[in-house]
């Protein structure tokens, strides 16, 4: 089945990141500089970014909760339109860890749980690519070291 | 890190002083020629100023500006520093290699009242040069942070009498020990932590003087926000004026270089026209390649193959789960058509009756209803089940594969820089060859380009000053306006800012007893390689006394106390040691620790061969301005020597230092010739280490063997 007939159940599900890390995720995205050489700014727009922190967070098997005022709102569910392999990844993640397909009823829960994820492992990421003059070498490192480790203990 | 050149304006006696740095790989070193009183200190001083500001000065209450400076009258201390910057880092096992450069510049007002300066809050900029122009660099502190940290500026920037601090017998032992296991602790980077904190004790001590005055300084804060806006204006203006003139020279200096390219092409060297050509093809050919790639492995990081390297077992699990209800016939779903039929034959598949009216016919028709209802969540598990299975399905023939693309653009990567190095030296190489051909027709050609090139790196210098004032203007601009919204926000702010303190202070205690047990890992590399250092360096010490000549090392005990063995003996080299060797020692410690550290940046080095000589002086300098080997990275030693520490090492300056100055006080007592100036200030003049002329010629020129640049040096 194509891709592009992918129905999103997100559209009104809220994106949300620790709000502590708000000003690197801006540093780290083109979304406000578009003309940022992609070697210092790694990742196109917030929700890239907010993928790779919550794909490191399942890697790590950890959510991190916070409470209701520490998580900051980027966006909706809309975004996440325009990878439909981003919504299949997400209703794939949420069956997988729950082992219950009940849950794609609830796209907000499912969205929930990603931030948790995504709170545990996008300060990692964040703070090894402000330690360093090229981010995108770190980031790189950063997270190809995850997927050997994957790979090896069949984790994730 | 590498120095390539510093602009140092009214920072005590150096009044205007411009100070290159060697870039040279077979050459690193550099050396400042300069007496005592000739600005040595001050420059070391204000090289660490200029990159870390305010928290480089030892005393806060010692004025920045000269002596003569009038008392009461502003004046404006500022340093420039051009440098670049190469980062290493090792991807996939392979090492990629980056260098940027950048251009700094730290300025502050101060005042002299009654002997005590009153400064201005400092106003730092940083640009980053790229092939698209001037970038500004927005958080400046945190790259040059990034780069050399400040803990480390002890280590990087030292003078000879003060590194003798680590093994000095005019200091206690418990001193001695605090000064080594400070330097070792330097090395852990603990100073964001200790940063953080002292940020806090800054914000709570600012707070708490913040009174009633909050419609006075919102005031003042308006007008200064107004003031820094209309400056902005005015620069901006002229930035674009600038920017302007840029164009259009750079216009004409693309017509003349054509001009001479063609006058090249018209004679026996077209050849070498046609290769510049070449070449010029090749470098816009790999910049554009390697901006390619650098999208591409952007968007890798974006992209589905890392979703699926990372989350493997966990997206897999989630098929397993879908599948297994494909397997057990829960989607999709086809009960309902079959029990319409039932209800049609008025029989179950059982043989039971479905007549109308019996209880098993409802019991049918309620099935029926509740499958209809779930038939929406039935048909998106089923869409669901038959991605997951196709994308399975791809992953199990490595179409998810993240980390050998990963690999392959990384490969691209280091193969096209390789490509974009070549071309630039070949260009540089070429453009030689063609600067050497001495005929008229092009030489007309080629001043005019030349002229027209050296308009444009003015225009190009100006650009990068305006946008430096630019920046930095806009950054004060900015820091009014939070200052503004700091006074609204004072009470509120003031209970956040205790928390933090309180959480600072949390983690510093956290962090003390894992840095104890880090300390203990790095005091061990730093004694094995110094001891390694100091081993070479007295290596030849003939004036040694008879029981030094068999020492066989040096080292670091877990107590902090450096010493030295001979034989069987341990020995305090406070009074076991000549002074020489001290310093030896002195050097040996502290070259371990720039090693260990595994930071490149300027080793710079104010008098240290003083008290030394022979053999122990040629093997310190040996060591410490050694080119790197080939595996090595760059490296750059500058050296602030006076003539006596000169004195028998010439030859070996002669090999190793790629640039040599010297700096002069124009009021120094010793000076043959006499100097118009109306107040004291340092000079500097291109004499080299075995040389003098009008600027730095001294008394005791002869003694030092020197000779004149000059016919008639004094006139």
């Amino acid at each position: 089945m194509p891709v592009n007939d992918v129905v999103n159940p997100f559209l009104n599900a809220s994106l949300r990141i620790p709000a502590r890390d708000w000003p690197l995720v801006e540093k780290f995205t083109t979304t406000q500089q578009a003309q940022a050489d992609p070697d210092k700014v790694p990742f196109r727009r917030y929700v890239d970014l907010w993928w790779a922190g919550l794909c490191i967070g399942v890697r790590e098997g950890r959510r991190t909760e916070l409470p209701p005022n520490e998580w900051h709102r980027f966006n909706d569910g809309t975004p996440l339109s325009a990878d439909p392999w981003r919504i299949i990844h997400l209703q794939l993640l949420a069956v997988g860890l729950t082992e219950d397909a009940k849950i794609l009823d609830d796209p907000g829960a499912i969205v929930q749980m990603a931030n948790e994820y995504c709170a545990t492992g996008l300060p990692m990421l964040l703070e090894a690519m402000n330690q360093s003059t090229e981010p995108i070498m770190v980031a790189s490192e950063f997270l190809r070291e995850r997927c050997v480790v994957a790979v090896i203990a069949g984790a994730g | 890190m590498q120095f390539k050149r510093a602009h140092i304006t009214n920072f005590k006696l150096l009044e205007n002083v411009e100070v290159d740095f060697s870039v040279d790989r077979a050459r690193p070193l550099t050396v400042i020629r300069a007496e005592n009183g000739s600005g040595k200190t001050s420059l070391l001083t204000a090289l660490q100023w200029g990159l870390y500001g305010e928290k480089a000065l030892e005393d806060h209450t010692v004025p920045l500006s000269a002596s003569h400076w009038p008392a009461g009258t502003p004046c404006e201390i500022s340093v420039e520093l051009a440098f670049n910057h190469t980062a290493y880092v090792v991807v996939a096992g392979q090492e990629h290699v980056r260098t940027r450069e950048y251009r700094l510049k730290r300025t502050v007002t101060e005042v002299v009242e009654g002997g005590k300066p009153r400064r201005s809050s400092e106003q730092i900029s940083l640009l980053e040069l790229t092939d698209r122009g001037a970038e500004v660099i927005r958080a400046p502190r945190q790259l040059l942070e990034q780069i050399l940290s400040a803990d480390l500026r002890y280590v990087f920037f030292t003078n000879g009498d003060a590194a003798m601090n680590f093994i000095s017998p005019q200091l206690t032992r418990s001193d001695k020990r605090s000064q080594v296991r400070d330097a070792i602790k330097a090395l852990l980077e603990i100073g964001v932590i200790e940063d953080a904190i002292n940020h806090v004790r800054r914000v709570q001590a600012s707070k708490r003087k913040e009174t009633g005055s909050v419609g006075g300084d919102v005031a003042r804060l308006a007008s200064q926000v107004e003031e820094l806006t209309t400056r902005l204006e005015e620069l901006e203006s002229k930035k674009k004026e600038i920017t302007d003139a840029l164009a259009d020279l750079t216009t004409r200096h693309e017509t003349a270089d054509r001009a001479l390219q063609e006058a090249l092409q018209r004679g026996n060297q077209e050849e070498l026209a046609k290769r510049l050509a070449n070449v010029k093809q090749r470098l816009a050919g790999a910049q554009k390649m390697l901006a390619e790639l650098s999208h591409e492995h952007q968007a890798l990081l974006n992209s589905e193959a890392l979703s699926w390297s990372l989350m493997d077992v966990r997206l897999r699990a989630g098929a397993n789960v879908l599948r297994g209800m494909h397997d057990a016939g829960i989607i999709p779903k086809t009960a309902v058509p079959v029990l319409r039929d039932r209800l049609a034959l008025e029989r179950c598949i059982c043989g039971a009756s479905l007549a109308h009216g019996t209880p098993a016919r409802q019991a049918v028709e309620e099935e029926i209803d509740r499958q209809r209802a779930s038939d929406a969540f039935q048909q998106r598990l089923t869409r669901l089940y038959h991605q997951a299975e196709a994308d399975v399905a791809d992953r199990d023939v490595g179409q998810f594969s993240w980390d050998s693309r990963l690999e392959a653009v990384l490969i691209n990567r280091t193969e096209w820089e390789k490509v974009l190095q070549e071309a630039r030296a070949e260009e540089e190489s070429v453009r030689k060859q063609i600067e050497a051909i001495d005929r008229v027709d092009i030489d007309e050609k080629r001043r005019n380009r030349m002229s027209i090139g050296s308009a444009l790196s003015q225009k190009r210098e100006q650009l990068q000053q305006v946008e430096l004032d630019v920046a930095m203007v806009g950054q004060s601009l900015a820091q009014v306006r939070e200052q503004y919204d700091e006074v609204r926000k004072r009470h509120n702010k003031l209970r956040r800012v205790n928390a933090q303190l309180t959480a600072a202070q949390d983690v510093l205690s956290v962090l003390d007893g894992v840095m104890d047990e880090l300390q203990g890992a790095y005091l061990e590399r730093v004694s094995g390689r110094m001891d390694e250092l100091f081993r070479q360096m007295i290596a030849a010490d003939t004036d040694l006394p008879e029981q030094m000549r068999v020492i066989t090392g040096a080292s670091i005990t877990p107590e902090f106390d450096i010493v030295v063995h001979a034989g069987n003996r341990t020995l305090n080299p406070d009074h076991e040691l000549n002074g020489a060797s001290q310093r030896a020692l002195t050097f040996a410690f502290i070259w371990a620790l720039t090693e260990v550290s595994d930071t490149v940046a300027p080793r710079v080095i104010d008098t240290p061969l003083g008290m030394m000589s022979g053999y122990v002086k040629r093997g310190v300098l040996d060591l410490i301005s050694s080119p790197p080997t080939l595996s090595e990275p760059d490296r750059q030693v500058a050296l602030f020597l006076t003539r006596s520490e000169i004195a028998q090492v010439e030859d070996l300056l002669d090999q190793r230092a790629g640039v040599v100055f010297t700096l002069t006080n124009t009021a120094a007592g010793d000076l043959t010739c006499r100097h118009e100036s109306d107040h004291p200030r340092i000079v500097r003049c291109e004499c080299n280490h075995r040389q003098y002329c009008h600027v730095c010629s001294r008394l005791d020129d002869a003694t030092y063997g020197l000779i004149s640049r000059e016919e008639k040096p004094c006139q």
